[in-house]
C-alpha cells in the first residue's frame, strides 16, 4: 500500500477515534446511590451515598479539556456527567472511564448539571438563554430559558427547576416546558446583589445566598420571601440544610446557622480566614474548609469546633462525607481522607493540578475533578 | 553595562551585514561594581536570593513573603504552585546593578516582578514597613498573574492579556498598603486642583504614580460601594471578555462612564469642604522657585545676599540650584551644579538627601559617584568642589548636617547589611564615627545650633513596624537616646531653628502633612506642645529657616514648589491647632520577626539555575535569497548574569544543499563583573550581497569566531576591544541569482580574517520622546582587518561620531552631529549614507564610499502637542507631534573627493506608543559644491530615533 494512503487512513481512523457522540443510548435509570446534583441532594448536604473506604486506588483517568468550577460531577446510572469550564458536558462510564459522549454548550458551566431520566438541565455562566434541557438520547437540546448568566448549581425539587441567575434573581420553572413559574428578585440596592450561592431546599422553601451578604429563604411553591438572614460578608458558598437548620459560610469569615422556618440566627463561629467553600452535614457536624487552609469540623447544635486539620493550601471547595470517611481536596493538590469523627488524616492522594472541586462518591467510586483538566475515579484497594 | 554587548551580539547575528550598525554603540553603562557572593534562602514558598552582608535582612524578609503568602493565598482564593524566586539587594544602589533587567533602574522604582522567569526583584531602603509594602505588592502581581493565567486557561481561553495597568497596579497598591498620607496629598491635591482623571480616561496617565494612587482609590471605592468580593470577581470574570471594560461592567454593573460619575462624585464630597478650613499653599504662601521639581531648600546669606540652595529638576538633569531672595519679584534661579552628566555627579537624591550648609560658607551634598554615594563639599565664595569623601561599606548616604563649629557632619547611611543608622564625619581629623547601630530607620539628622544634641527622625518607636516616623534627641555627651514625640503619626525633617530654641518639622498628625513647630525649654531641651504652622489641604516637605522666614516645600498641582511664610514666630503665636507633646514611653521598641525561627530554612551557595528567555522558529522568504528557516534562543541564569545564544536556520534552496547551507551561532555574554566579555563561534553559509555599485551578489561561506571585552569607566564612559577571527569563502558564480546581477559576480576568493578593534565611547545625553536633547555622545573606533592566510585583503578604519545637543528650553534643543569614517587598504568595506537618518534629501543607501564625512544640525522642537478627532461614535486622539528644522553636508567617496552634497529643510516626528518613532521630511537638496538646489521639494518619510 502506498504510504500517503496508509498515512490518509490513519489520520481518518484517528479523527473517527476522537469524534465522540453527542447522544447516548438510552436515558438514565435512577438508582439508590445516585447523585443527581450538586450536594447529592435538594438539602446540599454533600452527605450520602456508598462508603468509599480508603485506602483508594486510582481506578482511572479522564481527559476533559478544560478547567472545572468548584461544583462537581452528577452521577447517575453507571455515567458521570460532568460541566467544564469550557461549555461542555463529558458523560464517562463510571466503571471504565470511557467517554460515552460530549455536548458542547458554547459557555462555560459553572453549576452541576442536573440529570433526570433522559434529560440533563445545564446552567451556562455567559449566555443570555442560559438554562438548557438537554435530551441525551436524541442528543438534541429540548428548551431553553433566558435566565441570564448563571454561575451556580440548578436545584430540581419534584417537576420544579430553582436556577438563581449572577443578576440577582431566583426562578422557578417547570422542568419539562421550561415555562417560569416564579421570580424572585433581590431588592436593588447600590451593592450589586449578584447570586453566585446555589440554592438548598427542605421541601418548603428555597434557601441561598446573595453578594450582599443576606441569606435568603423564599417559599418553594410561591416565591414570596420568607425571610431574611444578614451576615457580615458576601455570601459566594451556598446553604446546606439538615434537621430544621441551613447553615452557610460567608466571606466574613464565619460559618452561620439560621433556624430554616423563622430565620433566627442560631450561632455564628468565627474560623479566621474567607470562606468560600460550601460544607458537608451529617446529623452531627458540619465540615467545612477556609481559603485560611484550615478544615474544620464543627459541632452542629452549636458551631463548637470539634477537630482542625491545616494543609499547605486553601480549601475552596466543599468536602465530601462518605459514610464516616470525609474527602476533601484542597489547593495544594491534595485529596485527603479523614475520619469524619477524629479528624486522622486515613489516605491522601497527591495530584499533578489543585482540586478545587467537590469530590462524589458513587458506589465503591471515587469521582475527583483536578486543575489539569482531569476526572479521575478512585476505588478501595479490596475493590474489584 | 552591558546591555550594549547584548544589542551588538544580536546584531552581529540578526541583521544583514550592510546594516548601518554606526547608530548602535552609543548608551551607557550598567557597571556591575560590586561582586556579589549570591546565596539562596529556601523557605516554603520561596527561593530567596542575597549576599552574606544581608543576610539579616533576608531572613526578615522571608518571613515578610511568606506572610504576606498566606494573606493574598486567601484573598485570591488561589495559590501560586511553582516556587517563587525573590531576589533582595540591601539598598538601591546595589539594586541598580541589577541584570535581571536589561534597562536601567530610575531611583524611584521600588522593586518589580518580571514575569518572563516569575522572579521578583526588591531593593531595601531602610524601612522594614515600605519593605513588608515592596515585597507584598509585588507578590500582589505574582498571584494575580498567576490567578488570571488559571481563569483563561480553566476555560481553554488564550493566556494573551492581562488586565490594564491602573487595575494592574492599584490592586497591587490596595492589597499590599493601607491608604496612607501621601496618597491621600496625591488624591487630595488632584480633586482640589481639578486635575483627577476619570476612570475612562486613565490610559492618559499611563505608568505614572497618579495612575497608581487613582487606581487603588478605585477599587477601594469599588470594594468599600459595592462589596470587597467584587475585587476578587473581577479576576474571576476576566474570561468573559477580552475588553476589560466590559468585565468591569458585567462585575459591577457600571460602565466606566457610570462608575465615574459616582466615583468622581463621592471624591468631591470628600474634599471639597477641606477647603472651608484648610489652604491650598498657592493662596497663603509666597511663591520662590515654581518651576520643575524642587526639594530641600537650605537658606543662606551671601555677604547682602539671601540665597536658597536646593536640589532640583528643571531640564531632566537633576542638579544643585540657588536662587536670591532678596527681590519682590518670582526668583530667577541659577545652576550652580549640574547633576547626571558627570562621573562624580552621576545622580543627585531627589527628594531623599537634604543640603546644609556650614557657618564657613561651605555646602555638604550626596551625590551617586560610582559603586556608592558619595559626601561633596562645595565652597560658595569660591564655587568650586573643595573635597569629596567616599566611605568604605557604606553604600547610601543621606542628608548631612553641619555641626555649628562647621568642623563635622552628621548624616545618615545605609550599609551593606541594608541598616540605616546616623554616622559622624570629622572633616580636620578624617574620622568616621558610628552614633547608631541597629535596624532601625534613621533619617533626617540634624545638629542642634549649640552643638550638643541631634534630632533626627526614626521608625523606632512600637508605631514603627506600622510605617510611622517619630523625632528623637541624640545627647552626644551622654549618647543617651530620647523621644521627642510618641505617637501613632508620622514625624519627618527636623530643623533647629537658629537660636536653637525651635524646631520645625513636618507631621501629618491631622492627616495631610504640614509643618509644624515646638518651642524648647532651653534647659531641658523639651517641649510641651507642638503648634501648627502651615494649613494646607496637601502638603508642606523640608522646612527650613530663613532669618525668620519659613521656607519648605509645597506639594501643589502635581508639582513641587518651594515656598515661604514670613515671620513664622507671628504665625506661631497666632497658631490655633495645638498639640501637646508627651513623649512617655508605652512599649518597648518593636523587633521585626524572622524567618529563621519560625520556619525551616536551607541556605545555599547559588550556582546558577539557567531557563529560556525567547525560544523562537521563523520561515521567511526573500525573492532574491528564497526561503530560509530557523530558529533562535536564549538562555540566562535567574540573575541575569550570564547569557546564552543559540541560532541555526538553513538556507537550502535545494536538498543537495542541506547540509552545506546550515548556519549556526553559539554566544555567551557574561554580566557578572564591571569587566563585561563575549564570545562566540559561528558558521554562516549562503547567498549575500554587499551593498556596493551595483549591488555585489554572491555566495559566501564563513565561519569563525570573535571575542570582546567592555570596560565601564563610569554610567558614561567605556572603552571596548574586540578581535575576531573568521574563514571566509566567496564563489565566483551563482546560476539562480538574476541575470541583472550575474555579471557583477565575478569576485571569488578565499580569506582568513583577522579583525581587531578599540573604541572609546561617552554617552550623557538626556532623551525626549523623539531623540536626545541634552548632553553629548562620543564615540571612536580603530579597527584593523586583515586576510592572514591568502592576503586577499587588509584595511584599517577609523571611525569618529561626536553629537552634541545644546538646549534652547525645556522642550527644545539643537543637535549637531560630526561623521569621520574612514577605511582603506585591500578590499576595505565601502560605508553606506543617504536617507532620512543622515544625509537627508538623497535616497536610501545612495552615497557610498570608503570615506565619509557628514555634519548634520538640526532645531528640535515640540510641534503639536495633541491632536484630537471627535466622531459621533467616539474620538481618537495623537499626542506628542515634535518639529525639526535641519541641515545637512557630507559625502562618500573612494579614492578622489567627487563633491559636497547637503540639504535643508524640515520635518515632523511623532512617537508612536513609545516603541517606534515615524518621520517625515520635506525639504531641498543642494548638489554640486553647493551650486546647485534642487527644483523641486524632496518628501521622505521613515522611522527611527532622530540622531
Amino acid at each position: 500500500m502506498p504510504l500517503h494512503i496508509l498515512i490518509l487512513m490513519l489520520a481518518v481512523c484517528a479523527a473517527l477515534q476522537s469524534c465522540t457522540p453527542n447522544k447516548l443510548e438510552r436515558g438514565f435509570r435512577p438508582g439508590a446511590d445516585d447523585w443527581r446534583m450538586y450536594g447529592g441532594r435538594m438539602e446540599r448536604t454533600n452527605a450520602g451515598g456508598t462508603a468509599v473506604q480508603p485506602p483508594l486506588l486510582k481506578a482511572w483517568e479522564y481527559g476533559a479539556g478544560a478547567g472545572f468550577s468548584c461544583y462537581s460531577a452528577a452521577i447517575v446510572d453507571s455515567t458521570v456527567v460532568v460541566g467544564t469550564l469550557q461549555g461542555e458536558v463529558h458523560f464517562i462510564d463510571v466503571g471504565t472511564g470511557h467517554g460515552l459522549g460530549s455536548h458542547d454548550f458554547g459557555s462555560a458551566i459553572v453549576g452541576t448539571p442536573v440529570v433526570d431520566k433522559q434529560f440533563i438541565f445545564v446552567a451556562l455562566a455567559h449566555d443570555e438563554e442560559s438554562l438548557v434541557a438537554y435530551n441525551v438520547t436524541l442528543g438534541d437540546i429540548e428548551w431553553k430559558a433566558k435566565i441570564g448568566d448563571i454561575e451556580s448549581s440548578p436545584l430540581l425539587v419534584d417537576d420544579r427547576l430553582y436556577v438563581a441567575s449572577v443578576n440577582g434573581k431566583l426562578f422557578c420553572l417547570n422542568k419539562v416546558t421550561g415555562q417560569t413559574i416564579w421570580t424572585f428578585a433581590i431588592a436593588p440596592s447600590r451593592q450589586m446583589s449578584a447570586i453566585h450561592s446555589s440554592p438548598a431546599s427542605d421541601g418548603n422553601a428555597v434557601f441561598f445566598g446573595c453578594d450582599n451578604g443576606d441569606l435568603y429563604a423564599v417559599g418553594l411553591e410561591d416565591g414570596k420571601l420568607r425571610w431574611r438572614g444578614r451576615t457580615g460578608g458576601s455570601i459566594m458558598a451556598s446553604p446546606s440544610l439538615s434537621g430544621g437548620t441551613v447553615y452557610v459560610g460567608s466571606l466574613d469569615r464565619a460559618v452561620h446557622a439560621f433556624d430554616a422556618a423563622t430565620g433566627r440566627q442560631l450561632w455564628k463561629r468565627s474560623l479566621g480566614a474567607n470562606i468560600f467553600s460550601s460544607q458537608a452535614v451529617d446529623d452531627r457536624h458540619v465540615y467545612i474548609g477556609t481559603a485560611g487552609r484550615t478544615l474544620y469540623c464543627l459541632n452542629k447544635d452549636d458551631g463548637s469546633i470539634v477537630w482542625t486539620f491545616t494543609a499547605k493550601g486553601g480549601f475552596s471547595a466543599s468536602p465530601l462525607l462518605s459514610g464516616d470517611v470525609l474527602y476533601a481536596g484542597c489547593l495544594d493538590r491534595t485529596l485527603y481522607a479523614f475520619n469524619a469523627y477524629t479528624g486522622e488524616v486515613l489516605w491522601q492522594f497527591k495530584s499533578t493540578g489543585r482540586i478545587k472541586s467537590t469530590p462524589v462518591a458513587w458506589k465503591q467510586r471515587l469521582v475527583v475533578l483536578a486543575e489539569d483538566d482531569n476526572v479521575m475515579a478512585f476505588k478501595p484497594e479490596a475493590a474489584p | 553595562m552591558s546591555r550594549r554587548i547584548a544589542t551588538y551580539v544580536l546584531l552581529v547575528f540578526l541583521l544583514r551585514s550592510s546594516a548601518p550598525s554606526q547608530f548602535f554603540y552609543f548608551g551607557r553603562n550598567k557597571v556591575q561594581y560590586t561582586a556579589f557572593d549570591w546565596h539562596v534562602l529556601k523557605t516554603d514558598h520561596f527561593d530567596i536570593y542575597y549576599y552574606p552582608e544581608m543576610k539579616d535582612l533576608a531572613e526578615r524578609g522571608a518571613f515578610m513573603a511568606e506572610e504576606s503568602y498566606r494573606t493574598l493565598e486567601e484573598k485570591f482564593n488561589h495559590n501560586v504552585s511553582n516556587r517563587i524566586p525573590l531576589i533582595f539587594y540591601s539598598s538601591h544602589l546595589h539594586f541598580q546593578q541589577t541584570n535581571t533587567t536589561p534597562g536601567f533602574v530610575p531611583e524611584g522604582v521600588g522593586g518589580f516582578f518580571e514575569f518572563l522567569k516569575g522572579r521578583v526583584v526588591i531593593p531595601y531602603d531602610g524601612s522594614m514597613w515600605n519593605f513588608r509594602h515592596v515585597i507584598r505588592h509585588e507578590l500582589v502581581h505574582v498571584f494575580m498573574h498567576s490567578k488570571i493565567n488559571r481563569v483563561l486557561l480553566d476555560h481553554r481561553i488564550a493566556q494573551d492579556h492581562l488586565p490594564p495597568l491602573w487595575f494592574v497596579e492599584g490592586l497591587a497598591e490596595y492589597w499590599s498598603t493601607h491608604w496612607d498620607g501621601q496618597a491621600e496629598m496625591v488624591l487630595r491635591d488632584a480633586v482640589v486642583s481639578n486635575y483627577l482623571v476619570p476612570l475612562s480616561d486613565l490610559e492618559r496617565i499611563f505608568g505614572t504614580y497618579l495612575m497608581y494612587k487613582e487606581g487603588q482609590n478605585i477599587l477601594q471605592f469599588a470594594a468599600e460601594r459595592f462589596g470587597p468580593e467584587k475585587i476578587l470577581l473581577f479576576m474571576e470574570n476576566f474570561w468573559k471578555s477580552g475588553s476589560f471594560e466590559d468585565v468591569f461592567k458585567l462585575t459591577l454593573d457600571r460602565s466606566y462612564q457610570q462608575f465615574d460619575e459616582e466615583w468622581t462624585y463621592a471624591l468631591k464630597k470628600k474634599y471639597y469642604p477641606l477647603l472651608a478650613s484648610l489652604d491650598q499653599p498657592s493662596g497663603v504662601s509666597k511663591p520662590l522657585v515654581t518651576e520643575g521639581f524642587n526639594s530641600k531648600p537650605v537658606y543662606y546669606r551671601n555677604g547682602d545676599r539671601k540665597e536658597i540652595y536646593f536640589i532640583g529638576n528643571h531640564s531632566g538633569y537633576t542638579s544643585i540650584y540657588r536662587a536670591t531672595i532678596d527681590s519682590g519679584s518670582r526668583m530667577k534661579t541659577e545652576l550652580v551644579l549640574e547633576g547626571e552628566k558627570t562621573d562624580e555627579f552621576e545622580a543627585f537624591h531627589l527628594f531623599q538627601s537634604k543640603l546644609d550648609i556650614s557657618v564657613k560658607g561651605i555646602l555638604a551634598f550626596i551625590t551617586k559617584s560610582g559603586e556608592n554615594d558619595a559626601l561633596h563639599l562645595y565652597d560658595i565664595k569660591n564655587e568650586k568642589v573643595v573635597e569629596t569623601n567616599r566611605f568604605k561599606d557604606l553604600v547610601v548616604l543621606g542628608s548631612p548636617s553641619w555641626s555649628p563649629d562647621g568642623e563635622r557632619i552628621v548624616f545618615s547611611s545605609v550599609d551593606k547589611s541594608g541598616n540605616n543608622d546616623l554616622y559622624i564625619w570629622d572633616t580636620g581629623h578624617r574620622t568616621l564615627e558610628r552614633l547608631t547601630n541597629d535596624i532601625y530607620d534613621e533619617r533626617d539628622p540634624s545638629w542642634s545650633p549649640r552643638g550638643d544634641k541631634i534630632v533626627f527622625s526614626s521608625d523606632r518607636t512600637p508605631y514603627g513596624e506600622h510605617g510611622k516616623y517619630n523625632l528623637f534627641l541624640f545627647d552626644l555627651n551622654s549618647r543617651d537616646l530620647r523621644y521627642l514625640t510618641y505617637g501613632d503619626e508620622s514625624y519627618h525633617s527636623p530643623q533647629w531653628s537658629p537660636d536653637g530654641t525651635r524646631l520645625l518639622f513636618t507631621s501629618d498628625i491631622d492627616g495631610a502633612r504640614n509643618v509644624w513647630m515646638m518651642n524648647f525649654d532651653t534647659s531641658q531641651y523639651a517641649a510641651s506642645r507642638m503648634r501648627k504652622i502651615t494649613q494646607f489641604t496637601t502638603a508642606a516637605f523640608d522646612p527650613s529657616w530663613a532669618d525668620s522666614t519659613l521656607i519648605f516645600v509645597a506639594f501643589e498641582n502635581f508639582s513641587f514648589q518651594i515656598r515661604a511664610v514670613p515671620d513664622v514666630m507671628e504665625v506661631y503665636d497666632s497658631s490655633k491647632t495645638i498639640r501637646p507633646l508627651d513623649a512617655s514611653v508605652d512599649e518597648k521598641p518593636w523587633k521585626p520577626h524572622s524567618i529563621a525561627g519560625t520556619s525551616e530554612v536551607n541556605s545555599l551557595r547559588y550556582t546558577g539555575e539557567y531557563s529560556l528567555d525567547i525560544a523562537q522558529s521563523q520561515i521567511a522568504t526573500d525573492p532574491v535569497f528564497g526561503t530560509s528557516g530557523g530558529a533562535f534562543l536564549a538562555l540566562s541564569d535567574l540573575l541575569g548574569n550570564e547569557q546564552y545564544y543559540f541560532l541555526v536556520y538553513n538556507t537550502a534552496q535545494t536538498t543537495d544543499e542541506l547540509l552545506s547551507s546550515f548556519n549556526i551561532a553559539v554566544s555567551r555574554i557574561s554580566l557578572q563583573q564591571r569587566t563585561n566579555f563575549a564570545y562566540g563561534v559561528y558558521r554562516f553559509s549562503g547567498r549575500r550581497y554587499d551593498l556596493s555599485d551595483p549591488d555585489e551578489f554572491f555566495f559566501e561561506r564563513v565561519f569563525g569566531g570573535y571575542f570582546t571585552l567592555s570596560y565601564p569607566l563610569s554610567k558614561f564612559r567605556r572603552i571596548a576591544v574586540a578581535t575576531s577571527l573568521s574563514n571566509s569563502e566567496k564563489d565566483a558564480t551563482i546560476s539562480d541569482l538574476s541575470e541583472a546581477s550575474a555579471s557583477t559576480i565575478d569576485r571569488s576568493r578565499r580569506a582568513l580574517f583577522l579583525s581587531n578593534t578599540l573604541s572609546f565611547t561617552h554617552d550623557n545625553s538626556l532623551w525626549g520622546p523623539s531623540g536626545p536633547l541634552d548632553g553629548n555622545r562620543f564615540n571612536i573606533s580603530l579597527a584593523y582587518t586583515s586576510d592572514i592566510q591568502y592576503s586577499n585583503a587588509s584595511y584599517y578604519s577609523v571611525i569618529f561620531d561626536y553629537r552634541h545637543y545644546f538646549r534652547i528650553a525645556q522642550r527644545s534643543a539643537l543637535a549637531s552631529r560630526l561623521w569621520l569614517f574612514y577605511n582603506d587598504g585591500k578590499e576595505a568595506r565601502r560605508f553606506v549614507m543617504g536617507g532620512s537618518w543622515d544625509l537627508r534629501g538623497f535616497p536610501r543607501f545612495s552615497l557610498r564610499g570608503k570615506k565619509l564625512w557628514l555634519v548634520s544640525n538640526e532645531l528640535r522642537f515640540p510641534f503639536l502637542d495633541q491632536l484630537g478627532f471627535r466622531f459621533p461614535f467616539g474620538g481618537v486622539s495623537f499626542v506628542g507631534f515634535r518639529g525639526a528644522l535641519f541641515f545637512d553636508v557630507g559625502n562618500a567617496w573612494d579614492d578622489e573627493y567627487t563633491e559636497t552634497l547637503g540639504s535643508l529643510g524640515g520635518g515632523l516626528r511623532f512617537n508612536l506608543a513609545g516603541v517606534l518613532v515615524l518621520r517625515y521630511d520635506i525639504g531641498k537638496r543642494i548638489e554640486r559644491n553647493f551650486t546647485r538646489i534642487q527644483d523641486g521639494l524632496f518628501h521622505q518619510f521613515f522611522f527611527g530615533y532622530d540622531f
